[in-house]
């Protein structure tokens, strides 16, 4: 009898937690219907609508600091493109933040669940594996999608009139990090990835612009999420490299570095792509002393020659209390491009939308741009095309006392 | 002469089937008691409430006066009930000698970190749980000497492993030993060698409380023995009036044909 | 390929191994008792990780201090990192294992999936979603040189340790009261409760040991690499569990060979030329050829009833294996009346196929010597050296078989 007390008494809390549960995501569910999307009528001002961007970004994952300043960055465009009007219609902007986590399977979910939510448009995703998997979804649903950070050669092969982006394309970045080699006297170098679908790209396109310079190249990999890099380190200290180029992020870059050093390999030149452009590097990489000296080129342009890069910077500051995220600006910048693009097409209608960003020029924080109607060469469809910027203007970074600084 | 063990009214049902109907009996201090019945009459369920294994429906289990009723089966067996089983339950993998100091559980106590330093209490104790499991196996003697007993237990012969684990419920020293068929699959001599251990086990003072379908033994070791048919008490006194009881002969012509109970 | 380079090698896949064999433990030991696989496992090494390099910040420990005071801090950090976990994985048995004991398979199964989750989201809460790093010290950097290889320190500290605190379990189970009753458990949990082993109470300190020993995997993790990710546990985790399942599930020796074969496996796979694998696949020949002609002429004579023994059949028997082509061929075409017979000789010819496939693949691997593994097929050739490994012992290299479990 004792017994069946105990269960029933077990099964009484199973049931308390289970109401408070039901009652409590009742209650989140609730507060977010009251925020949801209304139109009201203001008598005097006309029309007040609220329209829905979406933002595809991976706040957990391997990259959640990446993912963080292209949430930042939208939020400073949402707070300074908010309430444009068309006619007389006033329009609100929220955001639906969305987290992808970097995985293609659930970016592919994220995009549905964008869909299902109404947007007009989405900002991202953050990393190339993910967003080529999120593609396709935009592109059936004619949802225009402008990433931030997105450097994927491969990213529009497919050639969606959907995708675009306000970063550079690693075909560009591969070749900067080839002649950067070259420029720094390798004759031996390592490039190593971690099998995702950024880090293979950017490592083939480096490879094969350092072979075809002549230079002797060995490919290593990892996974993304190991830890022990002993037997690569080996294999690298054995091919006697000058110059090792590791293409994907910096969790494992990081790694690769301190277990270099740490096998006394700290003479050898460490570079890589913006993936590991990051403070997280310098800490993951053992401290200051073992990441001082370590380069890195990027996806964005200098920030000498972004004309709006002081304000931003200085907004950003006041938001968050740090420097300015990685492509944090060119997320802001890929909401800003969306809202002029709605207002250039004068309508919320996303084909409409779609259409106007082809021919859009826009005048952003990173520059004066418009996106390539056609894939030719490097570029893509889609790419960003900056007024007065070529790909030799690909940005160059170097660890100096714990902290990535510009090159000149 | 006290009762060591007290069954009042003790009743256990499975699913609306009552195993144990009404159970009442007592087994004195120093003598061994026999329960008998026909498959399926409650016997082992009767030792499975006992030892702790299932809460009696209603009644009571006193031992020494104190209810045990309800309380786990580690408790039980440390108020002091060891038992055996009918089907052998030894832990296979582990040696004959530390089967018994697993019995040997709850009447030691080294802690944790204790044991890890080898404080000096520590190996006192397990000096001394030593001797006193090998003083336990020596009570079957040529059975367990020297070298048999790093051997792991599954490698023993069967009547063996049935010695084993009488000396494993006896190493806490119980003040009720249960014996579920202790003869169960054993040779006609090998069964004459366990019924002198178990009269020996009465004369060093153990009280038994003992489950047998082998005639010959219960008459030879029983000072009483009890009659069961369908959970119910049928016949209790002497092993002479209870196989010439006419409800016992019922019993087992019923299920069994003519003749087993005589 | 250099002397050096191999020992680097090895010593790496040591390091991976042994902290591969701390997780490994506690599934195994969990699985040994309760029969269950605790999937919550790799965090509660997580937690062990963050515990030790939030134990280190918050004494603010650099190498400006003292060498005592580092020293201190360290032990502090490693009480702690086993000490939160062990309580964490006390906790967890409490609430989502022990009240669906005895229940279903199925459902402590699906818990330990929820509370992996779980944990995972409060390490996410409590020390958000970026990578918690270790304060760069000079120990963990140090290094020695050995057979001209550049070793780090910590790595042999990773080793040895390890080797101690295993000496130190294996002593626990096989010598403590407490092991003794975890032992009586993990064979027959009623016998064990009737024997006086209060089972709760030796479930929860098998899920405390366990935790613990992960706890400090997760401090040698993030000593050694320096940083540490919330979702670690998921991937040390499965290498763990794949650890324990090729050492043979419950079987605690067998969860550190399964891991060592593990890290091994990793490294060398990545960075040896083939002609050093190859000597492994000698080695294996050999084991092989041992079996075919020795071991299982022998096996098959046991099955075989005493009258049947002539010596004259036990000659055919061996006969058999040793000249398996020939005569397994001939016994099956020609003999195939005699049942017994051709079961020994589809067994030898089962055998020569697997020596003779060790022969081809030793000798593609003695052409190729000097090229080395494309890095990209790591994963498969782990995963194939786990499937031959499992193929010829299905329950692990040390596992029993269930029929000796009694």
């Amino acid at each position: 009898m004792a017994r069946e007390m105990r269960l029933s008494a077990r099964k009484a809390l199973a049931i308390m937690l289970l109401v408070a549960l039901v009652v409590a995501s009742m209650s989140l569910a609730g507060c977010k219907k009251d925020e949801g999307t209304t139109v009201s009528d203001d008598e005097t001002a006309g029309k007040t609508e609220t329209i829905k961007i979406g933002v595809e970004t991976a706040l957990t994952g391997p990259l959640p600091d990446y993912g963080y300043a292209a949430q930042v960055g939208c939020e400073l465009a949402v707070e300074d493109f908010s309430g444009f009007t068309i006619g007389d219609t006033t329009y609100e902007i929220e955001l639906v933040v969305l987290d992808d986590k970097a995985e293609p399977t659930e970016a592919a979910i994220v995009a549905q669940t964008m869909v299902d939510e109404g947007v007009v448009g989405v900002i991202g995703g953050l990393t190339t594996g993910a967003t080529l998997a999120a593609m396709p979804i935009y592109a059936e649903n004619r949802i225009p999608q402008i990433s931030g950070s997105v450097t994927g050669p491969k990213a529009n092969e497919t050639d969606f009139d959907t995708f675009y982006r306000t970063c550079w394309n690693d075909g560009v970045q591969g070749e900067a990090l080839s002649v950067w080699a070259q420029e720094l006297g390798a004759k031996k170098v390592v490039l190593m990835d971690d099998n995702g679908a950024y880090a293979v790209g950017l490592a083939d396109v480096t490879e094969n612009s350092l072979k075809a310079a002549g230079v002797e190249t060995l490919r290593q990999n990892c996974q993304s999420g190991d830890k022990d890099l002993s037997a690569q380190v080996a294999n690298i200290k054995e091919f006697g490299a000058d110059v090792v180029i590791f293409t994907g992020y910096h969790p494992e870059a990081g790694l690769l570095r301190k277990q270099m050093v740490e096998a006394g390999m700290s003479d050898v030149q460490f570079m890589g792509g913006d993936g590991i452009k990051s403070a997280e590097f310098v800490a993951e990489a053992g401290g200051n002393a073992n990441a001082e000296g370590c380069y890195a080129t990027f996806g964005g342009f200098p920030e000498a020659q972004q004309p709006g890069y002081t304000a931003f910077a200085a907004k950003y500051l006041e938001k968050t209390g740090d420097e300015v995220g990685p492509y944090a600006q060119n997320n802001y910048d890929a909401l800003g491009a969306l809202v002029a693009a709605i207002k250039k097409a004068g309508s919320t209608d996303t084909e409409k939308i779609i259409e106007a960003l082809q021919t859009l020029e826009y005048e952003g924080v990173t520059g004066t741009f418009t996106f390539a109607s056609a894939t030719s060469g490097a570029v893509t469809r889609g790419d960003i095309v900056v007024t007065g910027l070529t790909p030799a203007n690909v940005p160059r970074y170097v660890v100096k006392d714990g902290a990535w600084i510009a090159v000149e | 002469m006290g009762n060591v063990l007290e069954l009042q009214g003790m009743s256990m049902s499975f699913g609306g089937l009552k195993a144990v109907d009404n159970l009442s009996f007592s087994v004195r201090e120093n003598e061994i008691l026999s329960i008998i019945g026909p498959n399926g009459s409650g016997k082992t369920t009767t030792f499975n409430v006992i030892s702790g294994l299932y809460e009696p429906d209603s009644g009571d289990i006193l031992l020494q006066g104190e209810s045990v009723a309800g309380l786990r089966p580690d408790q039980v067996h440390e108020r002091g009930i060891s038992r055996t089983f009918q089907s052998l339950r030894l832990f296979g993998n582990m040696t004959v000698l530390d089967n018994v100091l697993v019995g040997m559980h709850t009447r030691t106590k080294a802690g944790v970190v204790a044991a890890m330093l080898r404080l000096p209490s520590v190996r006192r104790e397990e000096a001394a749980a030593k001797a006193k499991a090998q003083e336990v196996l020596a009570m079957f003697p040529g059975r367990f000497s020297g070298p048999r007993q790093s051997d792991p237990a599954f490698s023993l012969s069967y009547a063996n492993r049935r010695r084993l684990e009488i000396a494993r419920a006896l190493a806490s020293e119980p003040a009720l030993l249960l014996l579920d068929e202790p003869v169960a699959g054993m040779n006609p001599m090998e069964s004459r060698e366990v019924m002198e251990q178990i009269k020996e086990l009465r004369s060093r003072g153990y009280t038994i409380l003992m489950i047998e379908h082998d005639m010959k033994v219960v008459e030879g070791v029983s000072d009483r023995v009890i009659a069961m048919d369908h959970g119910v008490k049928i016949a209790e006194g002497s092993y002479q009036e209870v196989a010439t009881n006419h409800l016992v002969v019922e019993a087992y012509l019923g299920k069994r044909g003519a003749g087993t109970a005589s | 390929m250099s002397l050096d380079h191999i020992v680097t090698v090895t010593i790496g896949g040591l390091t991976v191994g042994m902290i591969y064999a701390l997780v490994a433990l506690g599934y195994t030991m969990v699985y040994g008792v309760l029969e269950f696989i605790n999937f919550a496992h790799g965090e509660v090494f997580t937690v062990g990780g963050y515990v030790a390099a939030f134990t280190l910040f918050a004494l603010g420990v650099s190498d400006q201090m003292s060498t005592v005071a580092i020293i201190g801090s360290l032990l502090l950090a490693l009480v702690l990192s086993m000490a939160v976990p062990a309580a964490l994985g006390l906790l967890v048995e409490r609430v989502a294992y022990r009240p669906l004991r005895g229940r279903s398979r199925i459902m402590p199964l699906l818990s330990a999936i929820g509370v992996s989750i779980v944990l995972q989201q409060l390490i996410i809460i409590v020390f958000g979603p970026t990578p918690i790093t270790m304060p760069t010290l000079g120990i963990s950097s140090a290094s020695v040189s050995i057979l001209g290889a550049r070793i780090r320190v910590l790595a042999l500290v990773i080793i040895t340790v390890s080797v101690v605190l295993m000496a130190g379990l294996t002593y626990l189970v096989k010598a403590t009261r407490i092991g003794k009753a975890m032992r009586a458990t993990s064979q027959d949990m009623e016998a064990a409760e009737m024997m006086g082993i209060e089972t709760n109470q030796t479930i929860a300190f098998t899920f405390v040991v366990g935790s613990a020993l992960a706890g400090i995997g997760g401090l040698l993790v993030i000593m050694y690499y320096g940083s540490l990710k919330f979702d670690a546990g998921f991937l040390y985790g499965l290498k763990a569990f794949t650890a324990a399942v090729l050492g043979g599930i419950g079987n605690i020796p067998g969860a550190v060979v399964g891991a060592l074969v593990l890290g091994l496996t990793e490294t060398y796979g990545v960075s040896m030329d083939l002609g050093f694998l190859a000597w492994f696949v000698v080695a294996g020949l050999l084991m092989g050829l041992y079996v075919q002609l020795v071991l299982a002429p022998k096996k098959r004579l046991q099955h075989i009833s005493d009258d049947r023994r002539t010596p004259g059949y036990e000659r055919s028997i061996a006969n058999i294996y040793r000249l398996a082509p020939y005569l397994a061929v001939r016994t099956l075409v020609v003999e195939r009346t005699d049942a017994l017979r051709s079961v020994s000789a589809r067994h030898a010819v089962r055998l020569m196929l697997g020596n003779l496939f060790l022969v081809v693949t030793a000798a593609v691997l003695f052409a190729n010597g000097s090229s080395r593994i494309d890095t990209r097929w790591q994963p498969v050739i782990a995963f194939v050296v786990l499937m031959v490994i499992l193929m010829f012992r299905p329950s692990g290299i040390l596992g029993k078989h269930i029929t000796e479990k009694v």
